[in-house]
């Protein structure tokens, strides 16, 4: 079995190297040493490129005695650098962790076959994200009591989610029919005077790291949920930020993802030019053609935590940006606390109604 | 769970109070005399009637005597004022805001009565004069002479009228319009309407706490689509290369406005400010 994989052990001891986002370098767990990425990278540049070379050569071997065709060509088995372990794993899996020594692993030929240009290192650490989760319980009134205090997290997995950053320029010719009514008084007579246009508004909007993510495995309402992120922190792609961290690389294409950010920046371009037409009683539009007419995309992982819990026999899934800290998710709700709720309220409600009709009805006591 | 007994015990308190007394009719003013408690005769009745209608017209003042049943769920201190308003009495020349008149109201059940004045005649029967009405029927009312406290009632009134050389006049009035269902109502007629409209408000009540719940229960899940790059748009990036407003036609339409030709009245020669329009005695009295 050919060694296509590479990891960052600790120059130390040989423990697992993870990126610790307190500090911003390479952490060992063990030692508690720390590392810039310059001193990592000259002790494991030359261990990197040997692995990758073996990676974009495709020499992996690929276990067909127990899968069917389609499914073996789905699939890639490794051997851990660390260990000597077999490691199963899809196919555009880049960064995982070795069950049996729990080092993290890097299939250094995913880069170099679909080759990231920037990445957003994790500022928040799994801790935080775990603190993060247990707010947003609060404040909910709905949710099972069950649920937050019989709840345990399964799995919590920090990972880089591939996203596609577009740029791009909408080119838009919009028309418009509005009217714009006076009225006055003249004698005996209202006078209502209606003016009506034609209005015209073409124009060009510009947007700049639109994301969409690349990745068929992160649902995408969750991963458009967690935006913003800062891409004033990206930095160009190093292996060192993903150790420590779950990552898998682009199964969705830039051209393919393209039609979600388009459909994003055509309705902003709208929306931008529309609200260019004041001063009318009222605006119909009559045309609108929008086009891009100038687009680029950046490939880049993006920070996420994910957090799975089950509860009643069923997943539930959060995902929390893993710079921003900001979390969504789809929580259960609770049939009687809904019932509870709504009495209640519609009983002070009712309270409130009863006491407004008495006193606007002239009261009677 | 106790909160919710709680307002449970509270909604039901409100419903018992409302529900408790029967609610009463009450009559718009025919006449200017009036028994409702069946206490005069009918041939006194319209002897007493003929008599008010002859001194109110000549006089352009309203001088009537209402003898009820009940207090018709009205404090002792507003039974006067409140059948003055809810039989809508008093004279005027097609503006009620002019209407002025002066009122005996006996509640017969009660073995109450009292004295007010509205309007233009608010100057004329000062309290001190309410009060010495109110003296002067008293003693009818206590030997159990009924036609003799109206009939005195009516008579004093003229001689006060003459007396002070009252004139009618359309006051204007500064304090704010009286709640008009408290004046054409009285307090058991609202508690009717209260209640008949109850169901009603628990209907609204039912309906926007249901959408006040499912709002709630949407904070359960905070992910979606995403519908638009706001965030995404490059500084000064929207650049305009042609924005033209072009007028194609105009329409115009005329509406001509109905004007109310009016038709009333004059309001008089002389205007007075009042602060509301009555003026009361100092205090009914029981017999």
């Amino acid at each position: 079995m050919a060694d296509q994989l590479s990891n960052y052990q600790c120059p130390n001891c040989g423990g697992p190297l993870r990126f610790d986002p307190a500090v911003q370098k390479l952490k060992c767990d063990y030692c508690e040493s720390t590392f810039t990425q310059e001193e990592v990278d000259q002790f494991y540049r030359a261990k990197e490129e040997a692995a990758a070379q073996v990676g974009t050569d495709q020499q992996w071997e690929t276990e067909t005695g127990q899968w069917s065709g389609e499914e073996a060509s789905h699939m890639r088995a490794y051997s851990c650098p660390s260990c000597g372990a077999e490691l199963i794993a899809d196919e555009n899996t880049a960064v995982t962790v070795c069950p049996y020594c729990n080092n993290p692993t890097v299939v250094a030929g995913q880069f170099k076959a679909k080759k990231p240009q920037f990445v957003l290192p994790f500022q928040l650490d799994k801790k935080e994200a775990v603190s993060i989760l247990n707010n947003f319980y609060k404040g909910k009134p709905l949710l099972p009591r069950a649920f937050k205090s019989q709840n345990h997290i399964e799995e919590i997995k920090g990972v880089y989610v591939p996203f596609w950053l577009y740029n791009g320029v909408m080119d838009a010719d919009l028309i418009f029919r509005a009217e714009r009514i006076q009225q006055y008084t003249h004698g005996d007579n209202i006078v209502t005077e209606t003016s009506h246009y034609q209005i015209v508004r073409r124009g060009t909007v510009a947007f700049s790291g639109v994301p969409a993510d690349a990745s068929t495995k992160m649902p995408d309402e969750y991963m458009d949920a967690i935006e913003p992120f800062d891409y004033s922190k990206l930095k160009d792609f190093d292996t060192m930020y993903m150790a420590g961290y779950m990552a898998d690389s682009y199964d969705v294409d830039a051209e393919t993802d393209r039609a979600r950010a388009e459909k994003r920046m055509r309705q902003t371009a709208e929306s931008q030019l529309s609200s260019t037409v004041v001063g009318y009683t009222s605006v119909v539009p009559v045309r609108s053609d929008i086009r891009m007419i100038d687009c680029a995309a950046a490939y880049a992982f993006l920070p996420v935590w994910v957090l799975c819990t089950k509860w009643n026999g069923k997943n539930y899934l959060f995902a929390v940006n893993g710079q921003s800290g900001k979390i969504v998710g789809d929580m259960p709700t609770d049939k009687a606390l809904f019932l509870q709720y709504f009495l209640i309220t519609a009983l002070v409600l009712f309270l409130i109604g009863a006491v407004i009709l008495y006193f606007m009805g002239g009261g009677f006591l | 769970m106790r909160l919710t007994k709680l307002l449970i015990a509270l909604a039901a308190a409100v419903l018992a109070s409302v529900l408790f007394l029967k609610p009463a009719d009450i009559h718009a003013a025919t006449a200017y005399v009036m028994d409702e408690s069946g206490t005069l005769t009918s041939e006194q009745v319209a002897s007493l009637n003929s008599l008010a209608e002859e001194i109110s017209l000549r006089q352009k003042c309203g001088v009537y005597v209402i003898i009820t049943s009940d207090m018709h769920g009205y404090s002792e201190s507003s039974f006067a004022r409140g059948i003055f308003m809810n039989y809508d009495l008093g004279y005027d020349e097609g503006n009620r805001d002019g209407a002025s008149g002066v009122l005996l109201a006996i509640s017969e059940g009660d073995r109450y009565y009292d004295s007010v004045a509205y309007g233009a005649a608010k100057d004329t029967f000062s309290s001190y004069n309410l009060d010495r009405l109110n003296d002067l029927v008293l003693d009818y009312l206590y030997n159990g002479d009924w036609y003799g406290a109206a009939e005195g009632f009516i008579r004093k009134c003229d001689d006060i009228l003459t007396d002070s050389g009252y004139q009618y006049y359309v006051p204007t009035y500064t304090d704010p319009a009286i709640n008009p269902t408290t004046v054409t109502t009285s307090p058991a007629q609202r508690r009717e309407i209260f209640l008949s409209r109850l169901p009603f408000v628990g209907v609204i009540a039912a309906l926007l706490s249901l959408l006040i719940t499912w709002v709630v229960s949407l904070q359960n899940t905070n992910i979606g689509i995403a519908t638009e790059a706001m965030k995404y748009l490059v500084k000064n990036g929207v650049k305009l290369t042609s924005t033209q407003d072009i007028f194609i036609n105009k329409t115009r339409t005329t509406t001509r406005i109905h004007r109310d030709s009016g038709g009333g009245g004059s309001s008089g020669s002389s205007h007075s400010y009042h602060s509301s329009g009555f003026s009361s005695s100092s205090g009914g009295r029981h017999f």
